[in-house]
Parts: structure tokens; sequence; C-alpha cells
């Protein structure tokens, strides 16, 4: 008994060292791509705009970031119904919400309808939204020193451009 | 007073015992591990979105169980199975998703918990059937919030703890272990030879929330009683093919549902064993209310 509790202790370790090992190797990717250790939460503000870097719109990360990943969800690519839609994104900063205007097909306005994260929507507003307008996505450059309610914002953007898919 | 304390209460005595036995059950474990995890996660700002799901999904869950097992002419009791399954279901999928999602989901799992099964235990972890449907059905988001992706980094100790504890518990924790040496390796071969895709990178299965589901499978569903094998040489084998499909998914298309398709794989295997082992006979007439009521389901 004493030794299975032994083996078991050291093949914790190892799967802990495998870990280790493999966080430490793509530190360099993960820093490149702006994923942080606290992953799409943010944490490592990036002002780079290319597609990795950009936020990986989903209360986890993951949701969006895959459909994005299959549909590229750019306004070249895809064609949106006019009309106002609403969306919101959330993590563990807190909450914000949006509502988008598309008309003629591209996304006209975007303002914030409700805000709650712990810093003022002043950090990212109205600039990212006028991103969203320019660069016509989501996917928009992470404001430093308020990456989380970036990646708030682009996951509410994410979520009402998915309802106004055509 | 004196009433109230002289008063004997020997219903409440019985109730306390039965609970003190089914806490040291492993469903006790399970359930009472994913309460925890539960009432953490929701500590997040938009928690309270998903204290809500959870309610949600395990009346639905209680409900449903009791209604097939009323339909079966069975013993209808509060399906502990049905209550666990229920809460993965809310526990993973995004506080985001509307309550309606979480219900059907829910009620997703627990049919195919009585419909897909061999013999009287299921083919496959229901709740990984439900999620994996959502995904399919609804286009529902995972947040796996209750695996502290949503919260500051440092809570993920309290899931390590949480789920080393119960997994030694059950003793399944040479499985657990097993799929995370199988996964972080997979991970890290892919990382070594730069394998995959751009949008799933190595960096991001080893970094938050991706690790976060990686664990609370590994821990929560990985384990399993009725889908996974009973001993630790078959559990070792069934965790590898777990690991290795679940990485292969990863790496070959990304996305959300490569977790859940390496537990359905697993869950195959354990079923091709069992029926290699034993056969089920098409007209088995062994189940008792009780038996049945006894075969988990998270």
């Amino acid at each position: 008994m004493a030794a299975s509790a032994k083996l078991l202790a050291l093949c914790t370790a190892a799967v802990g060292a495998v870990y280790a090992a493999g966080y430490v190797y793509t530190q360099p990717s993960a820093e490149a791509s702006g994923v942080s250790s606290h992953g799409s939460l943010g944490g490592n503000p990036s002002s780079s705009p290319s597609p990795s870097s950009s936020p990986a719109p989903s209360s986890s990360g993951s949701a969006p970031s895959s459909s994005a990943s299959a549909s590229s969800p750019t306004a070249s690519k895809v064609t949106y119904r006019d009309g106002t839609y609403t969306g919101s994104g959330s993590n563990v900063y807190g909450t914000l919400s949006v509502k988008l205007t598309i008309a003629g097909g591209k996304i006209t306005s975007v303002k914030i309808t409700s805000y709650n994260m712990h810093y003022p929507s002043s950090f990212i507003y109205p600039q990212i939204a006028n991103e969203v307008i320019q660069m016509q996505t989501y996917r928009v450059y992470n404001i430093t020193g308020a990456t989380a309610s970036s990646y708030n914002f682009a996951e509410a953007v994410y979520y009402a451009l998915q309802k106004a898919k055509a | 007073m004196n009433k109230q304390a002289a008063t004997p209460a020997p219903t409440n005595k019985s109730s306390w015992a039965a609970f003190k036995r089914f806490i040291k059950t492993p469903k006790g474990y399970a359930l009472g591990a994913l309460i925890l995890l539960t009432l953490v996660g929701s500590t997040s700002p938009q928690g309270h979105m998903g204290i809500q799901h959870a309610l949600a999904a395990v009346i639905a869950a209680a409900v449903f169980d009791a209604a097939v097992a009323k339909l079966l002419k069975r013993r209808v009791t509060v399906s502990t199975g049905g209550i666990i399954t229920g809460l993965i279901v809310a526990d993973v999928l995004s506080g985001l998703d509307p309550l309606y999602v979480v219900v059907l989901t829910t009620l997703i799992a627990l049919a195919s918990k009585h419909l897909l099964k061999r013999g009287r235990k299921p083919i496959f972890n229901p709740a990984a059937v439900g999620l994996l449907a959502a995904i399919g059905i609804f286009g529902a988001a995972e947040s796996w919030w209750a695996g502290m992706a949503l919260m500051p980094v440092w809570y993920l100790a309290l899931m390590l703890a949480v789920g080393i504890f119960v997994s030694i518990r059950v003793k399944k924790y040479p499985q657990a272990l097993t799929f995370m040496a199988t996964y972080l390796l997979g991970v890290l071969a892919m990382a070594y030879f730069h394998l995959g895709l751009a949008s799933a990178t190595p960096a991001d299965a080893l970094r938050e929330p991706f690790i976060n589901s990686a664990l609370f499978l590994g821990f929560f569903m990985l384990t399993d009683p009725p889908t996974s094998p009973g001993t630790t040489p078959e559990q070792v084998v069934f965790s590898i093919i777990t690991g290795i499909v679940s990485v292969g998914m990863f790496m070959t298309f990304g996305g959300l549902t490569y977790l859940l398709v390496g537990l359905l794989a697993g869950n195959v295997f354990t079923a091709v064993l069992a029926q290699l082992r034993s056969p089920v006979k098409k007209s088995t007439k062994v189940e008792t209310p009780n038996r049945a009521s006894a075969s988990s389901g998270a």
C-alpha cells in the first residue's frame, strides 16, 4: 500500500514535470500569440493585430474561437443581415453587453448597453467600437491595460455578429 | 426547548446515517466535489447565471429520471446519478447559454443514459453525449466554469486538490493520472513537432481555460464508474485511448469537442471490453429497482 502510494506520488510528479516542460516549451509561442498565463482572460496586453493575437471571444475563449477558425468571420467573407443585434461577453472581471447595428451588410454602429466590469468603460469605449466599425470584424486590437474588457467586448460583438449572419 | 431536545428522532438519525453512508460512496464523493466546485465557480462575476443553470439542470435531471423510473415501473427515488449528470452539464455549459439549452442538454444526456445501454449500464458518459449534442444542435458555448476556467489561475489548485482527493477515494486516480499523462505528452509532442492547427495551439491547450477543461474531464467525467473499466490495467488503457483521441481531435479539428469525443472513444473501449468478457443476453432479467438506480451516469 505504501509502495503503491509512493508510486502514485512519483507518477504525479512525473505528470507535473511533463506539464511544466510543455508549459515552458510553449511559452515563447504563447507570448507571441498573446496567450497569457490566464488564457483568454488576458493579463498580457498585446498590441499586435495578427489574427492569433486577436481575442478568442467566449466566456472561456474556446467556443467562438473554434467557430471563428472555421468560418473566418471577417466582413469580406461573411454577409450580415441588416438590423440591430445584441451580444454579451463575460469573464472573471465582469460582464458587458453591446448593441450592434448592421446597415448595407456592414457594421455601422456598436454601442455598449450594459457594463459591469472592474474598470470603467472609458478604458475601451469608444475607441474599440470604432475599431470594430473600421475593421468590420470582432477581431480588434486589445487595449493595453484593459485586456479583459477588450476580450469581453470582442466576445459580445462576436455573439451579435453570429445572430446577424445571413 | 427541552421538549424538542427530548423528542426522539429515529427517522432523522437513520436519515443522517444513510447520508453519512452515501457521502462515502463514489457517487457521494463525486456529488460533494461537484457541488463544492459549482459553488466556488459561481463566485465569478457572472456566476449567478451558472448557479441558476445548475439548479435548473438538477431539477430537470431528478424529474426526468423519476419519470423514467415511474414509466419502467421501478422504485422512484432521487436519482443522484442524474443529478451528477445535470451538475456536470451545467458546470460545463457557459453561463451565457440560454437556460433552455442547459435543460435540454441535461435531458439529452439522461435520455442517452437510458437508451444507449449495454445491459443495465450506459455505454457512453451521459454528460459527454449531452454536451456534444449541445454543440451540434444548439451551437452552445462551453466555458467549463466549474473547472475554475473563469477564476484567477490559483483557483486551479483547489480543483486539483478536490479532483485528486475524489479520484483517490473512488480508486480512479491512476486512471485520471494516465489520462493527464497521455494528454500532456500528446500536447508536448504537438509543440515539439509543430503539429496541429494555427487556431488550436499546444500553448492554448496547456493554459487556461483549456487545461481546466482537461482536468475537469479527467477527474470528474472520465472516472464515471459505469462507463469506465473496473480494473486498473484496463483503466490505464481506457485513459490512453481517451487521451490519444482527444489530442488527435484537438490537433486535427481544434474546437471544443475534442475532449468529449476522446471520452466517448474510451467508453466504446469499455463497452467492447465488457462485451468480450460477458456478452449481454437480450433476455436478461436480473435488474432490481435498487440496482437499476445505482448506476451512476455522470
